[in-house]
């Protein structure tokens, strides 16, 4: 039996919350009348503390506790929005995700941490206008809310308590939940007046499975807490459990608005009558009765007559009334199904199933090529059925890892708030393109590179204020980060409307740092590309933000790594682009074959614009030129054969010319032959072919054999490099000629 | 957890259960009362040093009673530790056991 899964989700979920509770504290702070924005903090804080008092974490309960007593306050009205509030409480959200890591990691808080929790605890506290509590009050005390007590309050239960009926689901001792947890942390809402176990669930002996659920509770609460506040309570068990939260008669008056206006609250049928008022509370438990007579014990939950029914059978309410009500519920429902359809899976389990697409577009690709071979008509068709079949299998697969990138702007908000504050500079942060997708591996290793680029920006691009205004700039400086689709990949855009590179004293540096001659005749292009220079800085200061001289070298290793490449464009006095291209995926991609003698090399489809023949008089014109004379326009032609070092000679009628574009670029590849699409399943180079330009890994073909695939952006460069002609032909040779080379699925 | 089985002649079977009366002793708890309630006697089980019980426990205990009784033999519960009683406080569930309690004087 194992009792981490739903701590997992918890901290799983906990991370979410506090991510949407962040995002809202930053919206709440240029928009601070926004109530939906508090409500949605205070609802993050709130399921935080819930969930964590159910498991116990009692740090995490003491402290949110008063995070949230702060928000109720400011929820209430009684305390405004001001800017020290949303900097104490984006304080305190990370002190709460620091106490959650430290219980999901089963570790102690550290020093620094010990010593924030406390200086925060004192701002709240000091905030809410108490004082410290001393060592030793316990959360029961401090979570409790003060209770108004009536005179005689004791017997009322029709008018002043709640009324929770609790049926557990089977599963809920065996997903490391105890209902006694439930009804402990229940205490500490308010005062449990009676409680009567409901153990008619209870088999008989010889059918007891030890390990399931059959307790149920009726409970009459006095409570001064909201429902949703108790309802929270129940939050982790929800989904398997039969709850009902029945106000105070008092209340129900006030609930007939507030079921109104909140529309996406989860009612059970029997509530939505009671507060409507179409139903009283008696009548309601009669029903709830008759229905748990009717259905068999244990199955209780599965199979029994709907409430409605035997609510109009009983002539309580009449069927109009159920019908609009059941109608309520519905529109509930699909908007709870519409906003909760996604599920949980283990990232492991994703990569296995891509890896196994991967094996599978290899093995049908397999198959197409047999089928090809023995020309056998109805074999043909079944396997393009199979093909088109295994194309969609694989997009579905591979869009399962899509994410969109917005998650990850978003996080920048904080930063962009925080970095401006500490340099004294006004700084806005815009985000365009949010919806894109990209591969969550692409994502999650975007953002130290990111977070560089984004830096650098503030702290270098971006002039302080008065400089902006002194140049006739509007003094709120301008950070964009923005994403877009283009060519099979993903452009990520970090722009500034700062200063531009100073190229003078990048060129200055450059030589200082020995990176450059001194009298080296540079273009503009050339100069800005110094600073992804390994050691390169030009901070006159070292700040507490970059300028250390490690950063954009890194970035740009990092980038390369994701098989991207980094542009910067400046203009100076206007700002600095920095554009980042990334393949959208790193798994599978719709490849091209070309053959340059026996040895086959594949293309990403995305990069090619056309493909054109090379043949007569104008092939030796081009081979003379070293470009080709496309439509009018010069296209830079690579020999593929002789950028590799190939043996072999070319075919003696025709080669061809794929014409491939990237970036702002156009380049002609001359190869002997053209193959056709072929689904490619990326595999890494070895290590030992790591360095290699030009090549960014390899792939198993239908008939087994080994193809290398073309990195368009090493070719590039190649095209311009002389000197790795050698080596990267020797390895391509020793990759796709060598005798030791394996033949079949590596 | 550990249960001991002390039998009086005569009398009823004792059980004193010491340790976690929880979910990860239930499946082994629910096997000695199986072999025990198969026996058709009266059976006493001793809560003394019990240091934790949860709701597994406590529907143990429950369908225990309940099966006992339908045999018409009696089922007792005894020297509740104070981890049993904060539970049946919690659960009011003194009445539903109908033992007698003995709450030591500090805890009144």
């Amino acid at each position: 039996m194992n009792l981490e899964p739903a701590q997992l989700a918890f901290f799983a979920e906990a991370d979410e919350l506090l991510t949407r509770m962040e995002e809202s504290l930053l919206g709440l702070e240029s928009d601070p009348d926004n109530h939906e924005l508090i409500d949605e903090i205070f609802r993050a804080a709130h399921t935080i503390k819930g969930t964590a008092g159910v498991f116990g974490f009692d740090d995490v309960v003491h402290f949110t506790h008063e995070v949230e007593s702060l928000l109720d306050r400011i929820r209430d009205g009684r305390m405004a929005v001001t800017a020290a509030a949303i900097g104490l409480l984006l304080r305190s959200k990370d002190h709460i995700g620091a106490l959650v890591r430290a219980v999901a990691e089963k570790s102690e808080l550290d020093a620094g941490d010990v010593r924030e929790g406390g200086e925060l605890m004192a701002a709240l506290l000091d905030l809410l206008g108490r004082k410290a509590p001393a060592a030793g009050d316990s959360i029961v005390e401090s979570a409790a809310p003060e209770l108004v007590r009536e005179a005689g309050g004791d017997d009322c239960v029709s008018t002043g308590n709640w009324h929770l009926s609790l049926r557990f689901g089977s599963d809920v001792l065996r997903s490391g939940m105890d209902p006694l947890s439930f009804l402990r942390f229940l205490g500490t809402l308010g005062d449990i007046v009676h409680l009567h176990a409901v153990c008619d669930a209870l088999p008989a002996w010889s059918q007891l499975d030890p390990e399931s659920c059959y307790l149920g509770f009726e409970i009459d609460f006095r409570s001064e807490a909201s429902k949703s506040d108790i309802e929270a309570v129940f939050e982790f068990v929800r989904d398997d459990c039969v709850i009902h939260i029945i106000p105070p008669y008092a209340r129900v008056s006030e609930y007939l608005d507030v079921i109104r206006a909140l529309p996406e609250d989860d009612l059970k049928i029997g509530e939505i009558l009671v507060l409507s008022g179409a139903l009283t509370r008696a009548e309601l438990e009669r029903g709830l009765v008759r229905q748990l007579d009717v259905g068999q014990p244990g199955e209780r939950v599965a199979q029994t007559q709907p409430l409605g029914e035997i609510l109009v059978e009983d002539g309580s309410v009449n069927a109009g009334v159920v019908d609009a009500a059941l109608v309520k519920q519905k529109q509930v429902k699909d908007a709870k199904a519409q906003e909760a359809r996604s599920l949980r899976i283990d990232a492991d389990k994703l990569d296995h199933l891509i890896e196994l697409v991967g094996e599978l577009v290899i093995a049908s690709a397999g198959v197409q090529n047999i089928s090809q071979t023995l020309a056998n008509i109805p074999l043909s068709e079944a396997s393009e059925v199979l093909l088109r079949l295994v194309n969609d299998v694989r997009d579905q697969a591979l869009s399962l890892r899509m994410v969109q990138i917005g998650a990850t702007f978003q996080r920048f908000q904080r930063v962009v708030r925080d970095v401006s504050r500490e340099l004294g500079k006004d700084i806005e942060l815009v985000i365009n393109g949010a919806e894109t997708e990209l591969d969550k591996t692409v994502v999650e290793h975007i953002g130290d590179p990111l977070m560089h680029l984004v830096r650098n920006a503030m702290d270098h691009g971006i002039e302080q204020t008065d400089v902006r205004l002194a140049r006739g700039k509007p003094a709120r400086a301008r950070l964009t980060l923005g994403a877009r689709h283009e060519a099979g990949g993903i452009v990520i855009v970090v722009a500034d409307d700062g200063g531009g590179l100073n190229r003078e004293k990048i060129r200055s540096k450059a030589i200082e740092r020995g990176l450059i001659s001194a009298d080296a005749q540079l273009s503009e292009r050339e100069i800005d590309r110094l600073i992804f220079a390994p050691g390169f800085s030009t901070a006159d200061q070292v700040s507490n933000l970059s300028g250390r001289g490690v950063g954009m070298d890194v970035v740009r290793r990092n980038i390369e790594a994701l098989r991207g490449t980094v542009e910067i464009h400046t203009v100076p006095g206007q700002g600095t682009t920095l554009g980042i291209r990334l393949p959208l995926t790193l798994a599978i991609i719709d490849g091209f074959l070309i053959g340059v003698g026996s040895t086959t090399f594949v293309l990403p489809v995305g990069v090619i614009v056309e493909c054109v023949e090379l043949a007569g008089g104008q092939r030796s014109l081009a081979r003379a030129r070293g470009y080709l004379d496309m439509r009018g326009e010069v296209l830079p032609l690579l020999w593929l054969r002789d950028a590799f070092d190939m043996q072999g000679e070319a075919p003696t009628r025709r080669e061809n010319v794929v014409i491939v574009k990237f970036g702002q670029t156009r380049m002609g590849i001359v190869v002997d032959q053209l193959m056709g699409e072929h689904q490619t399943v990326i595999r890494p180079l070895g290590k030992l072919f790591q360095a290699l330009r030009g090549v960014s890994g390899s792939t198993i073909l239908g008939s087994g054999e080994i193809a290398l695939i073309l990195d368009v952006a090493g070719l590039l460069q190649l095209a311009g490099r002389n000197e790795h002609q050698l080596q990267a032909g020797a390895a391509v040779r020793a990759l796709a000629e060598g005798d030791g080379v394996p033949t079949t699925t590596a | 957890m550990e249960i001991e089985r002390k039998d009086e002649d005569g009398g009823p079977v004792e059980l004193a259960v010491r340790g976690e009366l929880t979910i990860y002793g239930a499946a082994e708890a629910y096997g000695v009362l199986d072999g025990v309630l198969a026996e058709g006697r009266d059976l006493r089980v001793n809560l003394s040093q019990v240091t934790e019980l949860d709701s597994t426990g406590v529907q143990l205990l429950l369908a225990a009673k309940s099966a006992v009784e339908g045999k018409n033999r009696r089922f007792e519960l005894v020297a509740h530790s104070p981890a049993v009683l904060e539970v049946m406080d919690l659960l009011q569930l003194s009445p539903v056991f109908g033992d007698p309690v003995v709450v030591p004087a500090d805890q009144i």
